[in-house]
């Protein structure tokens, strides 16, 4: 044992010490009794009762996204959460084996992880998880129902993508600020992945790779009895045969050493010049402190009182909106700054106003007020998404995936409570230089 | 002596009956809804205006939204800086919308700051001073919501229809106005439309959340103060459509063509008794976001054609990234819609498969066994619609503006009236699909019009379809009759619209 371990190891009970009654308190202030299950066979089950709802959401997330994709299968992980209402054998017409129920059901892939939603009345939960298992256990999977959903698919892509710019510039940026990470291509997929590169095995494999326990988390919120839905959960996912994990081998994003700058001219005339901008900037795991700092310090340039949208959007008038943030994200994300100009208005007054604000994050401190109005709407903004159990399962889940324990969404906070001017200064000048940056603009067509 | 104290006791009784209903009448001219619940330390207001963009006068089209987004910019207390600082310290909001009927004022708080927000929020409304330096501002930031209009096809089409089916209606123009004339608003146009809309008679205001008896005496008392008087709002019906109309927006390099298409509704929204039983049609037909629906079905699941297929019996906007409607958008005018988006070359085979599945809707009705299927759906599904207290205020809101009472509670009862005779009569005598307004987002007017007009029909199916099995189908849709006339074509260039 090293000094260094020796230190760790005698430090980590007095953080404790702190922490819990942190943690603890935090949990009350947001009402939130979360309670972890993990079954034999890997599938973990987070549950949050909330008697005063009368409903309850039901959502599954698989641990895997397009992030789990490889070269030449781009969007198969948002084909498949596709495909996962097309039904089985024992519910053929998944739709109507919900609809009587009044279920409000959806579904949404990511970089990260895929999730899948079932909010129904408390009286139905009971009827809902039989018909959720056995979708996720035994999915049919045809060809001809793999190729039938490459249609509305690649419809999404056109609407998302083809016909909208603010889609056409976000995909490009990620496939010019990533050129060896799997975030290098876009969730929906590359076209000719669609149109002929994906195959059905592709389907079958990723399937058996990532639709096990393991890779399963179960996030039950609003009312209902844990002990009673433990049962219901372990009579239809308990003999869910567990798979070894694949074998991944994600490669890391190699540093950027010179900055990136792409121009492009969009097919209609109609549209506001766009100016994107990203660096490139840690991931949101809890050993990482940067990722708050970063985050603050985007809303003192964001916020509508914030540095960026008072010049630009308020006194200058040269933009129609300016937004920015650090994604959130399991693998190092982007620290990310969007802009539409004012018609008739240029980058070249744009850009040099929002890197001047970014220097100043670098050689000034913050003021304390700014720094508070930050920090307070992060902590608002959590209060505000506990009203309703969907919303509640959603951030539970996403720190689950993301951050890779649910109770990040506590200790986050906690985090975020400890930046100060000097770390936002020291954050901006770690991260937000010209050489780890990518620069993207669309025009209007002449 | 017994009758004196009777007469003392009747004298007494009729005193206090006089002093309950002096105050029942105050309170009637100042109505405060409530929600309470407190489980969650948040705090919402919802002031709804009846007044919007269809009390526009002539010339001045976008004065509603104009004057409202006014109210943030400065009041007695706070420049348009202060209150942007305040609010973000606060970690607060003050939204503001505006539709054709109603303009909505809502705030968030939380519980702990409410004793710092609450000042901010009601000098908004009743302490606006609209200074002059920030209504140049305002006009430059509505003249840029216009240009975004026509960025998005999506949000593009349906204003477009709106324009199209209420033309010369008060209804007839985007809450946005347009370029023209939002260069023309003065100090004073804003101040007059404060002054003539923002009255206690002509306003409804809701609470929701953490909320106390404190709070609702205060917010009584502050907004007592408004101005009364009455507001007079335009009256006109609207056109009924005569045949199929094609409007042609023509913006290029599209890759799927928008559609947008139905047509005005001639019952009051209000009604209820025609209203719930074509609510619950449009559940089976084509109920937003829902896979389920006969559209979804036909346009996606079986031909792949398109990401989406949904109708609407009502003015609809999406709640967040939910699949609810948002509150607080009433109409008393409605209009029933389709919206799909396919791929441009499988446009004309879209439209013709839509019409004729309305076609077979009004014809063939509801079948009884799937009518129950959605009634339950309805009646099950309802609790996530007041699932919040702001969704629950937001339904209250809107019966206040409907005076359509008990709509909330009574839902699940009239739902389960609904009888298919009365569903399939009323789309018959509501739904006229030889009478629908099309507005379809192109690239190139002209190459659409000859495909329209030629006597073939494309497809291009998608891998995974059969077009085999699908063949008898789909030539009958390849042969329906699309019944629309050259003459009902008409073409405007995007670059044109909002003018």
């Amino acid at each position: 044992m090293n000094k260094r371990q020796c230190l760790k190891v005698s430090i980590v009970p007095f953080l404790l010490l702190i922490l819990i009654p942190f943690l603890t308190l935090l949990a009350q202030e947001l009402k939130l009794d979360i309670k972890k299950n993990v079954l034999d066979n890997g599938l973990t089950i987070l549950t949050c009762e909330d008697k005063s709802a009368p409903t309850v959401s039901y959502m599954t997330f698989i641990n895997a996204g397009s992030r789990e994709e490889k070269p030449g299968i781009t969007g198969l992980a948002h084909i498949f959460e596709h495909m996962m209402f097309r039904g089985t054998k024992e519910n053929p017409d998944y739709d109507k084996a919900i609809t009587v129920f009044g279920a409000n059901t959806n579904a949404s892939t990511g970089e990260d992880y895929t999730n899948y939603f079932v909010n129904v009345k408390k009286d139905f939960l009971e009827k809902i998880i039989p018909i959720e298992a056995d979708r996720l256990r035994n999915l049919s999977f045809t060809n001809e129902a793999f190729r039938m959903e490459m249609g509305p698919v690649k419809e999404e892509r056109r609407r998302g993508v083809v016909d909208d710019p603010d889609g056409f510039i976000w995909d490009e940026m990620v496939q010019t600020a990533y050129q060896v990470h799997p975030y290098h291509h876009p969730v929906i997929g590359f076209e000719e992945d669609l149109e002929k590169n994906i195959k059905l095995q592709d389907g079958l494999d990723f399937k058996k790779n990532f639709y096990s326990p393991g890779y399963t988390t179960i996030v039950i919120t609003g009312n209902f009895d844990t002990p009673k839905v433990l049962e219901l959960i372990k009579k239809y996912y308990g003999d869910w045969p567990k798979t070894p994990p694949p074998d991944l081998n994600i490669p890391a994003e190699p540093k950027q050493t010179k900055e990136r700058v792409k121009n492009y001219v969009w097919k209609d005339s109609e549209i506001s010049p766009k100016l994107l901008i990203a660096f490139h900037g840690p991931s949101l795991e809890i050993t990482d402190d940067d990722f708050c700092a970063l985050e603050l310090a985007a809303r003192i340039l964001f916020m509508s009182s914030g540095r960026l949208t008072q010049k630009l959007y308020k006194d200058l008038q040269l933009v129609e909106y300016i937004s920015g943030g650090m994604q959130d994200s399991k693998d190092p994300g982007l620290f990310e700054i969007s802009t539409s100009l004012k018609r008739g208005k240029s980058i070249d007054e744009v850009k040099p106003v929002i890197f001047e604000e970014l220097e100043k994050l670098k050689n000034e401190p913050v003021s304390e007020r700014e720094l508070e109005k930050a920090k307070n709407s992060v902590k608002a903004e959590m209060i505000y998404r506990m009203d309703n159990p969907l919303s509640v399962a959603y951030t539970i889940g996403h720190y689950q995936m993301d951050g890779g324990d649910y109770n990040m969404l506590f200790e986050i906070q906690k985090k975020y409570s400890e930046v100060t001017p000097e770390i936002i200064q020291q954050v901006a000048k770690k991260y937000l230089n010209a050489d780890n940056r990518t620069v993207l603009t669309l025009l209007p067509k002449k | 002596m017994r009758n004196t104290s009777l007469k003392i006791i009747l004298s007494s009784l009729i005193c206090l009956l006089l002093v309950f209903s002096i105050s029942c009448s105050q309170s009637q001219r100042l109505k405060i809804i409530q929600v309470k619940k407190t489980e969650i330390p948040v705090v919402n207001f919802r002031v709804m205006i009846f007044s919007g963009s269809a009390d526009d006068p002539k010339g001045k089209e976008g004065l509603a939204y104009f004057a409202s987004s006014m109210l943030k910019k400065g009041t007695q207390s706070y420049t348009r800086e202060q209150l942007e600082d305040l609010l973000d310290f606060l970690s607060a909001s003050i939204d503001i919308s505006v539709d054709k009927q109603v303009i909505v004022v809502s705030g968030t708080t939380l519980k702990e700051n409410l004793d710092k927000f609450y000042p901010v929020f009601s000098e908004v409304l009743l302490k606006p001073t609209f200074p002059q330096e920030e209504i140049e501002k305002q006009k430059k930031e509505q003249e840029d919501a216009v240009n975004m209009l026509v960025q998005d096809d999506a949000e593009l089409v349906k204003e477009c229809f709106q324009d199209y089916i209420y033309q010369n209606h008060p209804y007839g123009h985007p809450a946005t106005g347009n370029l023209s004339s939002i260069k023309n608003f003065t100090r004073e146009d804003v101040q007059n439309f404060y002054r003539n809309n923002f009255l206690k008679d002509n306003l409804v205001i809701g609470l929701a959340g953490d909320i106390d008896e404190n709070l609702v005496e205060k917010v009584r008392k502050d907004f007592s103060t408004l101005k009364e008087g009455k507001v007079i709002h335009p009256e006109e019906t609207v056109q009924p459509l005569k045949g199929r109309k094609l409007l042609l927006v023509e913006k290029e390099g599209r890759g799927q063509t928008q559609f947008c298409f139905g047509e005005p509704l001639s019952f009051i929204r209000k009604d209820e008794s025609v209203f719930i039983p074509l609510y619950v049609a449009n559940t089976y037909f084509g109920k937003h976001r829902e896979s389920f629906g006969v559209l979804f079905q036909t346009v996606r699941t079986a031909h792949g054609l398109s990401y989406g297929a949904y109708s609407y019996m009502e003015y609809f906007r999406q709640a967040g990234w939910s699949n609810l409607t948002s509150p607080n958008i009433p109409r008393q005018q409605q209009y029933f819609s389709i919206w799909t988006y396919p791929k441009s070359i499988n446009a004309k085979f879209t439209l013709k498969l839509v019409l004729k599945d309305l076609t077979d809707l009004v014809e063939a009705g509801v079948p009884k066994e799937e009518l129950e299927r959605y009634k339950n759906f309805e009646i099950n599904h309802f609790p996530f619609e007041i699932q919040t207290p702001q969704r629950k205020l937001g339904l209250l809101l809107d019966e206040e503006f409907y005076g359509n009472y008990g709509y909330v509670d009574n839902f699940e009862k009239n739902v389960k009236a609904v009888s298919s005779d009365q569903v399939n009569s009323d789309l018959k005598k509501y739904i006229s699909p030889d009478d629908i307004a099309i507005v379809a987002i192109v690239s190139n007017a002209e190459d659409f019009k000859k495909e329209l007009f030629s006597d073939q029909t494309m497809i291009e199916y998608p891998s995974g379809v059969d077009p085999a099995a699908l063949k008898e189908g789909d030539d009958k849709i390849k042969t329906f009759d699309l019944k629309i006339k050259p003459e009902d074509v008409s073409v405007v260039k995007v670059s044109d619209l909002f003018k």
